[in-house]
């Protein structure tokens, strides 16, 4: 009579607990899928990109910068599988990231130094550094070879190249993550019904520490 | 069978033929219905540009009206851009409008219909002179179809109502579009709210609506920012609700048990406590009853006893009642109480004696013959009549009045040798009136030189005007009547004015009685009104 009632005990004992070990169990507190987040640094490159507003007279680059192709045809876009746009997403963040530090290293060799361009091109630095932190979370950085070669252009000055930045972040990536964040919640979608209220005021506290914290390691 | 079908196919091939190319041509660009609205909402609002929109983020349709009126041929050339991409033409398509203008517009192909890239339009005449030059991200550009299913249901606690409705039919991007609702309320055009819904949301609760009016609600959307921008769509279906009346019925009745229960024990209240608010609302007047003694009951509410008595004598004083009855004891003090006695009556005695002081009349005592006519049942009152109250009275001359008020001689019959010796006085009209006559034994002071002297009135006491009082029907036509003598009086204000009075002639001037008497009393009532010296208010 023992015997059969410990297995009865600990599996009681495990449905106890397991609201306890849901942050665990399921995937971690996912900030990108917040939707605060994302817009925070996408305002901040509208910003950007509104400054730069006059492209024909705005500061031309030394050299131009290949950027990744923000085009997104719907109806292309969702016929494609997410792990597909995973991969564009990852690579076009990885391409624009490079592109940006590139027109940071240009803009501190030039010979007109702007205040608001240094600032804004800082303020992209620190952004899309974060976004790869918050993005690599959703697991897009799988290291599969995209099925097509991703589609570059050539920015020759800031205007463009924060153009470039602002559409990246509101298109592309905007939809993956909208789209995977949908996807992810709803293998989490029994367990966190149990723990509604931790997941949600977890990622609250998380999310402002987080801000702070990148910005820091910046 | 294959010969039966050889002979059918010229004709049948024809036909699948036509059929096949019916069906593969690019079917002619028709605007779907919603094109139209789509339109004729942004031209309503725009002036002449290029107004461009895409429905589903996957077309995109430019296009612009001008007049009839110019007459050249329509001749356009559309052209666009995407970034890093060649130039292309698109084909223009003009159509009238129901304003009477010429619509022009062009769909660009999907394939081309990228977001998130700048697009540039050009509009060139035939003549190459530039139309229209526009550069638009396709993701700005947005205007979706209006919202399908409203429901509107009233929510189970309080007067909330609970939206519920669909996304646009089609519309990608779900979790990207907002919505606006408008809440009007019955028919006034003033009560018209809008509320913000959040994107992805297609649900809103509403609250602190009117209870028991009839609500309309519609929703439109739009898609949201900063990703995406656009115009608000069409409105859509109408849907409306009477809310719940705000007088929940239990409510109402247990209100109303509770007025009930509260006017149930103010009613009590009221009741038990009737006679203090009474009081206190409508205070009764003061009676004098418990001060004089049968006030109301026998003197019929005058204060003065019996009849008004004017005495002007010299030395007249008026001697207590041994049984001092409250009545008498006004009597003394009958001049001062009087003038205290800020009553109806008022005496002024500085008027009334210009030349002489008042002279007192003192009454010695009263006697109430009453019911019982006779003094035998006052035996014991007799008793300290009889006895003088002070030496000084012993000498003093004195009259007595019977019951009808008609002078005596002392030591009568009637009283049984009762002696009183009362000094007359002047009485002021301060003594209680008493229902019965009562007898005044009266003497005057020894200083007249004609022994009981003294002239009086009588005056009805009830009247308001203090006339002289007309003497009981009952007088009995004795000789003590025609006895009556006149008595002398000394010249004081009260006698002159009374003197005034109409003398009695049918009483008999007898003057030739031992006393003098220049002045006549009446007892008939005096005709004349009060002399002013005298203030009687009603």
């Amino acid at each position: 009579m023992g015997v059969p009632e410990r297995p009865t005990l600990l599996f009681l004992l495990s449905l106890l607990l397991l609201p306890l070990g849901l942050p665990v169990l399921c995937a971690p507190p996912r900030l990108i899928c917040d939707s605060r987040v994302l817009e925070r640094y996408i305002l901040e490159a509208r910003e950007a990109e509104n400054v730069t507003m006059g492209c024909a007279e705005g500061p031309r680059l030394s050299e131009n910068i290949t950027v990744p192709d923000t085009k997104v045809n719907f109806n292309a876009w969702k016929r494609m599988e997410v792990e597909e746009q995973a991969v564009e997403v990852w690579q076009g963040l990885s391409l624009l990231s490079e592109a940006i530090l590139r027109g940071q290293a240009l803009l501190a060799n030039s010979s007109q130094p702007s205040g608001m361009l240094q600032l804004h091109i800082d303020k992209a630095v620190s952004g899309l550094r974060s976004l790869t932190s918050l993005l690599r979370v959703l697991g897009a950085q799988v290291n599969a070879t995209p099925p097509a070669p991703l589609r570059t252009l050539t920015v020759e000055n800031f205007c463009k190249l924060f153009r470039v930045y602002s559409n990246f972040l509101r298109g592309k990536l905007k939809l993956y993550t909208g789209e995977a964040c949908r996807r992810g919640d709803r293998g989490c979608d029994l367990l966190t019904s149990l723990s509604s209220g931790h997941s949600s005021i977890s990622s609250d506290i998380l999310g402002s520490q987080n801000f702070s914290e990148l910005h820091s390691e910046v | 069978m294959d010969h039966l079908r050889v002979p059918l196919w010229p004709r049948v091939g024809p036909l699948c033929l036509l059929l096949a190319g019916a069906a593969w041509a690019p079917s002619p660009s028709l605007p779907d219905p919603q094109f139209e609205s789509k339109a004729a909402l942004l031209a309503s609002r725009g002036s002449e540009e290029l107004l461009c929109f895409t429905q589903r983020l996957e077309d995109l349709v430019c296009f612009w009206e001008e007049a009839t009126s110019s007459g050249m041929g329509f001749n356009y050339s559309f052209s666009y851009q995407l970034e890093g991409e060649s130039r292309k033409s698109c084909r223009l398509h003009q159509a009238p409008t129901v304003r009477g203008s010429v619509r022009f517009w062009c769909s660009l192909p999907t394939a081309d219909t990228s977001s998130f890239v700048p697009l540039e339009l050009r509009v060139t005449a035939a003549s190459g002179s530039p139309r229209y030059h526009r550069i638009i991200h396709i993701n700005e550009v947005v205007l979706l179809d209006a919202p399908a299913g409203l429901l509107a249901r009233r929510a189970e606690e309080g007067s909330h109502v609970v939206l519920r409705w669909l996304p646009p039919p089609g519309a990608p991007m779900t979790t990207h579009i907002r919505y606006e609702v408008d809440v009007s309320a019955g028919n006034r055009a003033g009560g018209t709210q809008r509320v913000e819904v959040l994107e992805g949301r297609t649900e809103c609760v509403l609250s602190n609506l009117r209870g028991g009016t009839r609500y309309t609600f519609a929703v439109r959307a739009r898609m949201a920012e900063p990703s995406f921008s656009g115009f608000w769509s069409a409105w859509s279906e109408p849907a409306s609700l009477l809310t719940a009346s705000d007088l929940d019925p239990l409510i109402l009745t247990l209100s109303l048990i509770l007025a009930l229960i509260s006017m149930l024990l103010a009613v009590l209240a009221l009741l038990s406590h009737r006679r203090t608010l009474k009081q206190k609302i409508w205070p009764g007047i003061p009676s004098p009853e418990s001060e004089f003694e049968g006030l109301f009951t026998t003197h019929k509410g005058n204060f003065q006893v019996g009849d008004l008595f004017v005495f002007s004598a010299p030395g007249a004083v008026l001697l207590p009642h041994a049984k001092p009855r409250p009545l008498s004891r006004r009597v003394l003090s009958s001049q001062l109480w009087l003038l205290q006695h800020d009553g109806c009556l008022w005496w002024s005695p500085s008027n009334s004696f210009p030349e002489d002081p008042p002279a007192h009349l003192e009454v010695l005592s009263e006697r109430c013959w009453g019911v019982t006519q006779a003094g035998e049942t006052r035996a014991d009152d007799k008793g300290p009549l009889l006895e003088p109250v002070g030496s000084e009275h012993a000498q003093d001359t004195y009259l007595v009045l019977d019951e009808w008020l008609l002078p005596r001689s002392p030591c009568s019959e009637d009283l049984s040798g009762s002696g009183d010796s009362v000094d007359p006085v002047t009485m002021d009209e301060g003594s209680e009136a008493s229902s019965c006559p009562s007898e005044l034994a009266s003497k005057p002071r020894p200083e007249g030189t004609s022994p009981s002297s003294f002239e009086y009135t009588i005056l009805d006491p009830n009247s308001q005007r203090l006339c002289p009082r007309a003497l009981p029907p009952e007088l009995p036509p004795t000789p003590p009547h025609l006895k009556y003598l006149y008595l002398m009086v000394s010249d004081s204000g009260i006698s002159t004015d009374y003197s005034s009075g109409s003398s009695q002639g049918v009483h008999g001037d007898a003057s030739d009685g031992p006393y003098s008497h220049p002045y006549e009393n009446s007892l008939v009532p005096d005709p004349e009104p009060l002399h002013p010296s005298y203030m009687a208010c009603s």
